[in-house]
């Protein structure tokens, strides 16, 4: 669906560049964006929607040439990218009125965002009034009027409450699973765990890792984290190279032990320990970045 | 089209929801106008007949004397007070001069070199051009008196001796043609001068709207719905240019109504009225331009605040909006004519002070738009450039 090419782009400053990217995203998939301020997400963002023009390579949209104004191409920026003195409903009708739709369509597009990002109850009052999580979903909303068949989002959870950020969350699985590819850059790991099927790791203008969230994990998988009924023995501990944790928790390093882990789950049911909770690559992504980031490649 | 008309009704929407810039828009001007007008109206309304005082002391008490008496009497310029004492104080709070006829007045007539038939004497501070006044005014006075009496000892009347004699009406002081020397008002300096403040003042709300939306990315979101630049800044023009021609409206209606009531001088609307609506289109025209290059260079809102100000007042102050340029020493009217302001303060006065009609008002339409067009061309290569921003 979207391929990008060895992509370059340079800025005036010589230091603000972006070097070589390529990836892709296939229909109905999520590709998770992270690296720290300064990466080159934000320009990548910016390559992919068009607003800038690249120095060299290409990005495709199913084939075509990407430009600024792409219909099927939406965008999230990271800022309540609206009007605060207007109310939601005029907002929405604005955004809508701009696209080049016939007028029963808008309206069906309105009516569409209100009820999917639940705006209803709020519709008339004015945007600069809502509370932070109401604002990100007006946000979002907008972009929905687009009917967007790639949807490119920029901290879509930043400020926001829990109850807001598991609906935007749940929303956008629900997007996914109707066909659309989704782009989010966060700097909630957490949060990309839950949601992407591929990451891509961005460090000073170049993409440092990308994968399949699955196979990065495997790749990367050093421990695992259990909750236990009772304690191991000292004898176990040493064997599992096993450390406790908050509580009954504790974690297993398994590249010290040399086990797989349904090996050291097998060692703990032999010696009548039950596993109460298994936390399973929780904490992976982000060691995978750190590791990324902080100049250790384990993924040239 | 539909993108462009959701745009007006949006910005048309922002505006009207934005309390601040419409006090700065009307109230502002509004209060200027009235409290200028009203501070003005001395120096610069019509302006009372220039009458000085002094004492005034007949000791002839003859037929002559009385007949001069009348014909000072006559003139607009000097008023007395008669007296008989001797004492005759002067000061430049009351009587400035005292004019005496002397005992011998009348036998002063008949042989001039005997003796002088009047004595004047000045208070010590009046002003040189005063005294000059008062001596001329004596002056004449007393040459329509002897003429009259030597054209009457001859046979002839009063109206003989001032038109074969004296030729009065000689000299007759005119306007110049063109109306140039004219000069306004107190109302019609400051209605259309702070108008023009007024409909200047536009680039602060114009700029800070542009910059919340680049700043809240609310521009990148449209430019990725497909809105070009082009009907982005268009669509904010077209309600600021409505509401530069309300502002017209509202603060001739002021002007012509409002201040009359309140004592100023009422704003005379039998005028070319559609060289006046010409003269507010152009002087929009260019106040929306320098607002567009406001907003394409100021990057944060205190900038764009703190220039705009900034700018608007300066250009007030050298183009004659706070003092009149009339009443400018040559070098600053020179200065005066560098500022935009100036440009349509000249367009405005043309029209509601001289009854100009097109043809008065194409020299300034045509500098005004000129610089707008200018201003347009520079602002909208900045956003061009500025366009990689990201």
């Amino acid at each position: 669906m979207l391929c990008v090419n060895q992509l370059a782009f340079s800025y005036r400053k010589p230091q603000k560049q972006l070097v070589d990217v390529s990836l892709n995203i296939a229909e109905g998939e999520i590709l998770g964006l992270l690296g720290p301020n300064g990466a080159g997400k934000t320009t990548l963002v910016g390559l992919i929607t068009g607003q800038l023009t690249p120095t060299s390579g290409s990005v495709h949209f199913n084939t075509k040439p990407v430009y600024l104004g792409h219909p099927d191409i939406a965008l999230v920026p990271q800022e309540y990218a609206f009007y605060p003195r207007l109310s939601v409903r005029e907002n929405l009708a604005y955004f809508a009125g701009v696209l080049k739709l016939a007028t029963p369509q808008k309206r069906q597009r309105i009516i569409h965002a209100l009820a999917r990002c639940e705006l209803s109850e709020v519709e008339h009052r004015r945007a600069g009034q809502l509370s932070g999580g109401f604002k990100r979903r007006l946000n979002f909303a907008i972009a929905l009027l687009q009917s967007p068949k790639l949807l490119i989002l920029d901290e879509p959870t930043a400020n926001v409450d829990p109850h807001s950020r598991a609906f935007l969350l749940n929303t956008l699985r629900e997007l996914n699973a109707e066909g659309s590819a989704i782009i989010y850059t966060s700097h909630l790991l957490s949060e990309v765990e839950t949601l992407a099927h591929k990451v891509a790791v961005m460090n000073e203008g170049r993409i440092q890792l990308q994968g399949q969230l699955t196979d990065l994990l495997s790749e990367q998988l050093q421990s695992i984290s259990l909750k236990l009924n009772t304690n191991p023995s000292a004898a176990l501990i040493s064997e599992l190279a096993a450390q406790q944790q908050a509580g009954d928790w504790w974690e297993l390093n398994l590249a010290a032990s040399q086990l797989s882990p349904a090996t050291a789950l097998s060692r703990l049911e032999a010696a009548g320990i039950t596993v109460q909770q298994i936390r399973y690559g929780q904490r992976r992504l982000e060691e995978v970045y750190l590791n990324c980031i902080s100049g250790l490649k384990e993924h040239p | 089209m539909s993108a462009l008309i959701a745009s007006i009704r949006k910005e048309t929407l922002l505006l009207i929801r934005d309390w601040h810039a419409l006090l700065v828009l009307f109230l502002m001007p509004s209060l200027f106008i009235v409290i200028m007008s009203l501070a003005l109206q001395e120096q610069l309304g019509e302006q009372p007949a220039l009458q000085l005082s002094g004492w005034l002391q007949d000791n002839n008490n003859s037929r002559a004397s009385d007949k001069f008496i009348a014909e000072l009497d006559r003139q607009q310029h000097l008023s007395f007070t008669k007296t008989n004492s001797g004492q005759m104080e002067l000061s430049t709070k009351e009587q400035l001069f005292a004019l005496t006829l002397t005992a011998d007045f009348d036998a002063a007539l008949e042989d001039p070199s005997r003796t002088p038939g009047m004595t004047l004497r000045f208070a010590p501070e009046l002003a040189q051009h005063d005294r000059l006044l008062i001596n001329a005014v004596v002056q004449d006075a007393f040459a329509h008196f002897n003429t009259t009496e030597i054209a009457e000892s001859l046979g002839y009347d009063r109206a003989y001796a001032e038109q074969q004699l004296m030729h009065v009406g000689f000299i007759q002081a005119e306007a110049a043609a063109d109306g140039q020397d004219e000069h306004p008002n107190a109302v019609q300096q400051s209605v259309p001068a702070w108008l023009i403040f007024a409909m200047f003042f536009i680039a602060i709300p114009i700029s800070t709207t542009v910059i919340q939306e680049r700043q809240q990315r609310t521009l990148t979101r449209l430019r990725t719905f497909g809105v070009s630049m082009g009907i982005i800044y268009s669509a904010k023009l077209v309600p600021y240019f409505l509401i530069n021609q309300l502002q017209l409206i509202l603060m001739l209606a002021l002007g012509a109504f409002l201040l009359p009531l309140l004592g100023a001088d009422g704003l005379s609307l039998r005028v070319q009225l559609p060289a006046l609506f010409a003269i507010g289109c152009a002087t929009s025209a260019m106040a929306l331009a320098l607002a567009s290059l406001i907003a394409a260079l100021a990057r944060t809102l205190e900038q764009a605040t703190a220039i705009s100000g900034a700018i608007n007042i300066l250009l007030a102050a050298i183009g004659g909006i706070m003092i009149p340029t009339f009443v400018m020493p040559p070098l600053m009217q020179t200065l005066a004519q560098m500022s935009p302001m100036n440009w349509a303060l000249e367009g405005f006065l043309a029209v509601l002070v001289r009854g100009g009609s097109w043809a008065d008002i194409a020299g300034p339409c045509t500098r005004l738009l000129v610089g707008a067009l200018i201003l347009w061309l520079i602002s909208t290569a900045l956003i061009t450039r500025g366009k990689h921003d990201v």
